[in-house]
């Protein structure tokens, strides 16, 4: 269990950066990001994303627009904003170098 | 065959199962009180439901109508229990359960200015001995009435002291004053403010906490008005109880030896109904008469009194309709009895009397027969009269 949680933690730790990332890339859907998210397995449980969302609009980092769409009621469609886009430079920065300090850690030679 | 219930998920209409739907909104109130916390849980929570609403979507087609609980476990294990959630989610440092928790360490009495009608003396004493302070306040109220209980009323609200902090509410129900049961203790208070109204949170506190003092002194009232009315409810029940075995008693009990003017009878009140003012037919009548119209009265009094006493309302609705039409009956009966009675009292003529005792015997008009009381069986006799009578003529 104990391995489980360490690794929840790693995880943890970029979830956010991910979610900025993908949707600097493209704006989506959550369940979009779901989809994409659960592929490469940085999520678990779906719901953890929408508190995420949440808390990263409240923050200013995203926003979103209403999208109708066929046989269903409208979603939210996010996207980043250009405070957001700033941050996510910062986290791209501080990735980069947390990357390479992690590898010059842990390397074997 | 299955019930089904319908539920709107974000705005579109799904049919499920009972057990799913009780699961889902189970779930739905779990999460909600999870994020309850958080800015925008609102927001969070409609956005799951948009989430489910679409997974739901999928599972539905031209031959499967139905959401069913299987469908909830898949969904709930998909989205996550709020525990899974939170352990993913960034940001959250409050663990899962305080560490501390149910260490009681060191308990102190103070007085709950939480819990207060007067001083909080009841309420602190009731946290440091993990009683319910509704009996302290019982106990001090019936010391009240042996004088010293005032007093020493007196005495513990002036010596112990009044819990403030957060830190000392949490001695006094002797968890452990560290931070994260303090910001614990913090949060279970604010919650329990933000239920009626969830505004700014100073004035907020202050109106909440006269409404709250005003509850509590309402309570206190109506817990005095249950005792006296089970006092009250067993004294009536008592009432009753004893005037309707005494009724019984006169009615069916065995004769009576009564004395009267150095004369000796045997009296019970059919027989005294019977030889004096009514026949002997009617005799069953005239019992079930006065049984229906005084015994039901008695029998309304003890049930009362039981209702008052054990705290219970009736849970069938006829039965008051129903006693009353017993007792009118009753009522009628007697009215009848009472007639028939007037007739044949008229029809008496006095027969005989008897020498030794000076009875009276009557002769009854039954049917133009004759009929007398037997002389030769003085055990038949059942006058109460003592009065020797002229005979006229």
């Amino acid at each position: 269990m104990n391995l489980e949680n360490t690794k929840a933690q790693m995880r943890k730790g970029v979830l956010e950066f991910c979610i900025l990332s993908l949707l600097a890339n493209k704006e989506a859907y959550a369940s979009e990001l779901i989809q994409t998210l659960k592929e490469s397995k940085l999520l678990v449980v779906e719901g953890t994303i929408y508190p995420l969302l949440t808390r990263l609009k409240n923050d200013g980092l995203l926003s979103y627009r209403w999208e109708e769409s066929t046989g269903g009621p409208p979603r939210k469609y996010y996207f980043v904003t250009p405070l957001g886009e700033k941050f996510l430079e910062e986290l791209r920065k501080t990735w980069n170098d947390l990357a390479e300090a992690v590898n010059f850690a842990t390397s074997s030679s | 065959m299955k019930k089904t219930l319908t539920a709107n998920i974000s705005g579109m209409v799904f049919y499920l199962d009972e057990d799913a739907y009780n699961k889902l909104g189970a779930y739905l109130s779990t999460l909600r009180r999870h994020f309850s916390k958080e800015e925008g849980s609102d927001e969070i929570v409609s956005g799951i439901e948009g989430r489910i609403a679409e997974m739901f979507d999928q599972k539905v087609s031209g031959q499967k109508e139905v959401i069913s609980i299987g469908d909830v476990d898949e969904i709930i294990r998909q989205l996550g229990e709020p525990a899974q959630i939170s352990q993913e989610e960034p940001g959250e440092r409050k663990p899962s359960e305080p560490e501390y928790a149910g260490q009681t360490v060191n308990k102190r009495l103070y007085r709950d200015p939480d819990d207060r009608y007067i001083g909080g003396v009841c309420g602190g004493m009731g946290a440091f001995f993990n009683i319910d302070p509704t009996w302290i306040r019982v106990a001090f109220l019936l010391a009240l009435f042996m004088s010293f209980g005032l007093l020493l009323y007196i005495i513990l609200w002036i010596v112990i002291p009044m819990a403030r902090t957060t830190a000392e509410k949490l001695e006094m129900r002797g968890e452990a004053p560290n931070l994260s049961n303090i910001e614990r203790s913090i949060r279970e208070e604010m919650e329990g403010v933000k239920g009626p109204a969830s505004t700014l949170e100073g004035e907020e506190t202050e109106k909440v906490y006269r409404k709250r003092v005003k509850s509590n002194a309402n309570e206190f009232f109506s817990v005095l008005f249950k005792i006296i009315a089970i006092i009250v409810g067993l004294v009536i029940l008592l009432v009753g109880l004893v005037l309707l075995v005494g009724f019984l008693f006169s009615l069916f009990g065995g004769p009576v030896n009564i004395t009267l003017d150095n004369r000796s009878f045997l009296f019970n009140i059919p027989s005294a109904l019977e030889t004096y003012f009514i026949s002997p037919r009617m005799v069953v009548f005239a019992t079930v008469a006065l049984l229906l119209s005084l015994g039901i009265p008695f029998l309304v009094l003890i049930y009362i009194g039981a209702m008052m006493a054990f705290q219970f309302k009736s849970s069938w609705r006829y039965l008051g309709p129903i006693t009353f039409i017993l007792w009118l009956t009753g009522l009628i009966l007697l009215f009848f009895v009472m007639i028939s009675g007037v007739r044949h009292y008229r029809a008496q003529k006095p027969f005989s009397v008897s020498p030794q005792s000076g009875f009276i015997k009557y002769a009854w008009n039954h049917k133009g027969i004759e009929t007398t009381t037997d002389d030769q069986n003085p055990e038949n006799i059942y006058l109460l009269s003592a009065s020797r009578p002229e005979i006229a003529g």
